[in-house]
């Protein structure tokens, strides 16, 4: 089986004038187009390692792997192309530009790796809001739409370059429980459809629990790796 | 399947449950049927047949509400013939049957409970989502030799870690904790994790289990 994500043997210490170590010998594999959960409460460490995994933070010691390919002699351009070409961030609050359209801002990841608009990345973006039951409200200024709306628009986000990874942070954790189950829904359809690994940090049981696999993370270890 | 299990499984999936408890019973009475290959090879796999554990909810919740509802009479019919065939045994250990916080399916709980029962232990069950201020008392008002958790919802394997953890603090190494469930048949390596000392999963594993503490 192919790893999309292997993070082998990652510590992480935050300096300060007491060094706090936060993670602590973490070996984690994600396989391809798996659907995992990340649980933990919080100060446990989960949201270091996810930002260790989608190359945001660096790792104080061991090594991260993306797609079979080791990030820790890239630099920080490297890192950036490798980013925003394999992985697709969905946080718990949507982060959209509220001046821009629900399009616009899906377009946005493109735009900045290639500048180039093409019909082709048009007709993906509307694609990928088709599929996130965003049609209708693609040209609306995104501040003028509803919580889950701008977060399936952050999703669409998210989608627009392909990636192979999404990392999630929280990603329902600001929605009400009928929106967190739609959501949830559309995050399993991606993964089925585009064939998406998904690696989600969150303390909601009803979305954890419908994952693939939990790795649950205590003091920043590893506490529990559990499958369905 | 075996055949009373697709015997039963018409009478199951209309929810008609006069017929379903009449026809174990029957077999029952005529001595015809062990209670664990009725729970074994009929009540589980028809219970598992419309409520996959492994899978996405497929039928009604109410619908595999009131088919739970079936089984569990089912197995408080059973308790009769449960005592009659338990061996006399002079000091029964006593075993405690649970499941950890938040996990409500009870089923293979209770059915693990009359499998010690059967097999001669002093089995109590305490119920689904047994939290910590439930299950500490009862450990230090009944002192068990065998804790039981049992757990099917993986996500629970948290809970019940948690629940190990806190039985390790009160009790140390002086009692057995077993561990059992769809949850642990799916993550079989997950025992020293838990930290529980043995997996158990099926009648004959208990069987072993007695045979071993000179009870059969």
């Amino acid at each position: 089986m192919v790893n999309a994500l292997e993070l082998k043997h990652v510590d992480k210490v935050y300096d300060g004038p007491v060094p706090t170590q936060v993670l602590f010998d973490i070996n984690l594999a994600f396989a391809e187009n798996s659907f995992n959960a990340i649980i933990g409460s919080s100060g446990s460490g989960k949201s270091t390692l996810l930002n260790i995994m989608g190359t945001l933070d660096r790792a104080t010691k061991g090594e991260v792997w993306v797609n079979s390919q080791s990030t820790a002699k890239l630099s920080r351009d490297g890192l950036a192309e490798l980013r925003n070409q394999t992985i697709g961030f969905v946080f718990q609050f949507h982060f959209l530009l509220p001046e821009f359209t629900a399009l616009e801002n899906v377009l946005l990841p493109h735009r900045i790796g290639t500048s180039i608009i093409s019909k082709e990345i048009v007709d993906r973006a509307h694609d990928i809001m088709e599929l996130m039951g965003l049609s209708k409200v693609k040209n609306n200024p995104s501040a003028r739409m509803s919580g889950g709306q701008q977060q399936r628009t952050a999703i669409a986000r998210a989608l627009i370059n392909q990636p192979s990874i999404i990392l999630a942070d929280e990603p329902t954790g600001n929605l009400d429980s009928e929106t967190t189950e739609t959501t949830y829904e559309l995050l399993r359809k991606i993964h089925q459809e585009l064939n998406t690994t998904f690696i989600i940090i969150t303390h909601d049981r009803r979305v954890a629990e419908k994952a693939d696999r939990i790795v649950e993370i205590r003091d920043g270890k590893i506490a529990l790796d559990m499958y369905r | 399947m075996h055949p009373l299990a697709k015997e039963f499984l018409v009478p199951f999936t209309q929810d008609n449950k006069a017929v379903c408890v009449r026809l174990v019973l029957d077999r029952l009475e005529k001595a015809e049927l062990e209670i664990h290959t009725l729970y074994e090879q009929v009540l589980a796999p028809v219970l598992n047949s419309i409520a996959p554990s492994d899978q996405e909810q497929t039928s009604s919740i109410w619908q595999e509400h009131v088919r739970t509802g079936i089984i569990e009479t089912i197995i408080a019919c059973c308790y009769p013939y449960i005592l009659k065939k338990s061996p006399k045994v002079e000091i029964a250990p006593t075993v405690l049957v649970f499941c950890p916080a938040e996990e409500y399916h009870q089923v293979g709980a209770r059915m693990a409970c009359d499998f010690f029962t059967l097999c001669g232990y002093h089995a109590v069950f305490i119920g689904a989502n047994t939290p910590a201020t439930e299950f500490l008392p009862a450990i230090k008002s009944l002192t068990p030799q065998y804790i039981v958790i049992s757990i099917s919802n993986y996500y629970n394997l948290v809970a019940a870690k948690r629940a190990i953890d806190q039985i390790r603090t009160v009790a140390g190494d002086t009692i057995t904790i077993i561990v059992g469930g769809h949850a642990v048949s799916r993550n079989g390596d997950i025992r020293k994790n838990l930290g529980a000392d043995l997996i158990l999963q099926t009648y004959a594993d208990v069987h072993a289990l007695a045979k071993g503490d000179g009870l059969l």
